[in-house]
């Protein structure tokens, strides 16, 4: 298969993820929290494409709208993560010295933090909701980006051409914002799609051990736990989830590595042109 | 007589070792002058420090002691207009062509890029920029690409187109012609001294082509183990 095939294919799976999470009022054939007990445990019919759980929702329109939390949360996550991380690893990164190690050990901090147990920490001590599962989201997300800048940056301020640039003397943001930090952009996109699908599945995580979305907010994670028990006799309550988290974090990614590879100045392909 | 336009003065410069707290000494009590309208050449193997020198006068690495000087004035102790004015009046074109354009950026952009940040006013910063072009055998074609589909001599006649928009009144030419073909070396020399003899622009030629700084200088300074010393056997006709 080739790149732009696996792309187009990478980027129309999570094109369809995100438009069925955005658009779930429409397509959605049910309430996602409508309770009808004496439809307890339906099979798959027309009716009820996945069937019903244990409450008589619908699941397939639970998983349709399932997304929407884990999907905004961890793109806003993302967002505000890459932010803070590409502006302290290029401080660091530009200015070394007592800069960097101040930042470094700032970094080194969160960074030792085991992720998991601080994103229960911090929704514990916050509750449960879309804000407390977002800060966790940041404090376990940023520093890997920043460590990975500044690496970035270092590598990159003594080439030559920002050297020549350089004669013209103008501000370190200058050089950072114009020269560097678009040279650093295949990497950031990788980062942020790989970090944005382990948020996804740390989100989905979170409520699948209680802690995060809460019922009878419709979540993959809450979902997942609530069929597992059940998996012997009703499987699509617990399939339907899984396969939309799976396709959601692997296509975002996976996404990511091929836009990497895509935009890469240095690969083959660019060089090749010479 | 007048202060030279560049000197160097017993400058020394060492290199931290990776692991070790010795240091390695490049090079020991350095000294030369450009004045105005002058070609001097630094003439050396490669690794001896040439290109180090002309790091140092934009003070992009550090030295160990010495002074070197803009008309006069120790650089380290320039107000920041006189620094930005010296930035803009002494133009280098470093040794690398190849990495001596953004490799994301057009041409075009890159260009521009001096003009844009010494606040240059030109009524059309094109038009400028193809003059320069024309004058070293360019096409304007050339500014739609990306460094890394142009050959290393084409983006070495760029350098220099580079630093002649900004008018500068002295040129650090650092292998400035190592890729060229020898046609085109010949041409770029013959508009590096036309630039000297037209418009009085000085020019440090740093170079390890011994035929190359003969046939060019004023003065040739050489290297040898460290330390820099004038070439006496040279004997110039180029300003004649």
């Amino acid at each position: 298969m080739s790149r732009d095939s696996a792309l187009r294919i990478a980027a129309g799976m999570l094109i369809a993820v995100a438009a069925m999470s955005l658009l779930a009022p429409v397509i959605a054939p049910a309430s996602p929290i409508a309770v009808d007990m004496s439809l307890r445990n339906a099979p798959p019919s027309s009716a009820h494409w996945l069937g019903t759980d244990t409450l008589g929702r619908d699941v397939a329109s639970r998983v349709i709208y399932g997304g929407r939390g884990a999907l905004a949360i961890s793109f806003g996550a993302t967002l505000i993560s890459m932010v803070i991380g590409i502006a302290l690893g290029s401080l660091a990164g530009w200015f070394g010295k007592f800069t960097d190690t101040a930042i470094q050990v700032f970094m080194s901090i969160f960074q030792g933090l085991p992720g998991l147990t601080i994103s229960i920490a911090i929704v514990g001590v916050m509750g449960a909701s879309n804000l407390s599962i977002s800060v966790a989201m940041v404090a376990t997300g940023w520093s890997g980006i920043s460590r990975v800048v500044r690496s970035q940056i270092r590598n990159l301020r003594n080439e030559q051409f920002v050297e020549a640039a350089k004669v013209y003397l103008p501000a370190p943001g200058y050089l950072i914002v114009r020269h560097l930090l678009p040279l650093t952009m295949p990497t950031l996109v990788v980062l942020a799609t790989q970090r944005m699908g382990r948020m996804i599945l740390m989100i989905a995580s979170l409520s699948f051990i209680g802690v995060g979305l809460q019922p009878p907010t419709p979540d993959w994670g809450v979902m997942i736990q609530d069929g597992r028990q059940y998996f012997a006799q009703q499987p699509w309550a617990l399939l339907g989830p899984a396969v939309m988290l799976f396709i959601a974090s692997f296509s975002v990614a996976r996404l990511g590595e091929l836009l990497r590879d895509r935009w890469d100045t240095f690969s083959d392909d660019a060089m090749a042109v010479r | 007589m007048s202060a030279p336009l560049i000197e160097f003065a017993q400058v020394t410069k060492s290199f931290a070792g990776p692991l070790t707290r010795s240091r390695h000494q490049v090079f020991a009590n350095v000294s030369f002058t450009v004045h105005e309208g002058e070609i001097v050449s630094l003439f050396g193997p490669s690794g001896c420090g040439k290109s180090t020198l002309l790091r140092m006068f934009y003070q992009l690495t550090s030295w160990d002691s010495g002074r070197i000087t803009y008309q006069g004035t120790d650089i380290t102790s320039l107000p920041k207009s006189a620094r930005r004015e010296m930035h803009r009046a002494v133009q280098v074109v470093f040794q690398d062509p190849r990495n001596a354009f953004n490799p994301r950026w057009l041409i075009r952009r890159s260009m521009a890029e001096p003009l844009k940040l010494f606040k240059i006013v030109t009524t059309n910063h094109q038009t400028l920029i193809g003059e320069k072009l024309a004058l070293l055998g360019l096409e304007d074609g050339l500014l739609d690409r990306r460094p890394h589909q142009l050959s290393g001599g084409q983006l070495q006649r760029l350098a220099l187109a580079r630093c002649l928009l900004v008018s500068p009144r002295c040129l650090l030419l650092d292998e400035a012609s190592s890729m060229l073909d020898l046609s085109v070396q010949a041409r770029m020399m013959e508009l590096v001294k036309s630039l000297r003899t037209d418009e009085g622009i000085s020019v440090l030629l740093i170079s390890h082509d011994r035929d190359l700084v003969q046939a060019m200088s004023d003065r040739i300074y050489s290297f040898h183990d460290g330390t820099l010393s004038t070439d006496i056997a040279h004997t110039s006709d180029s300003s004649k």
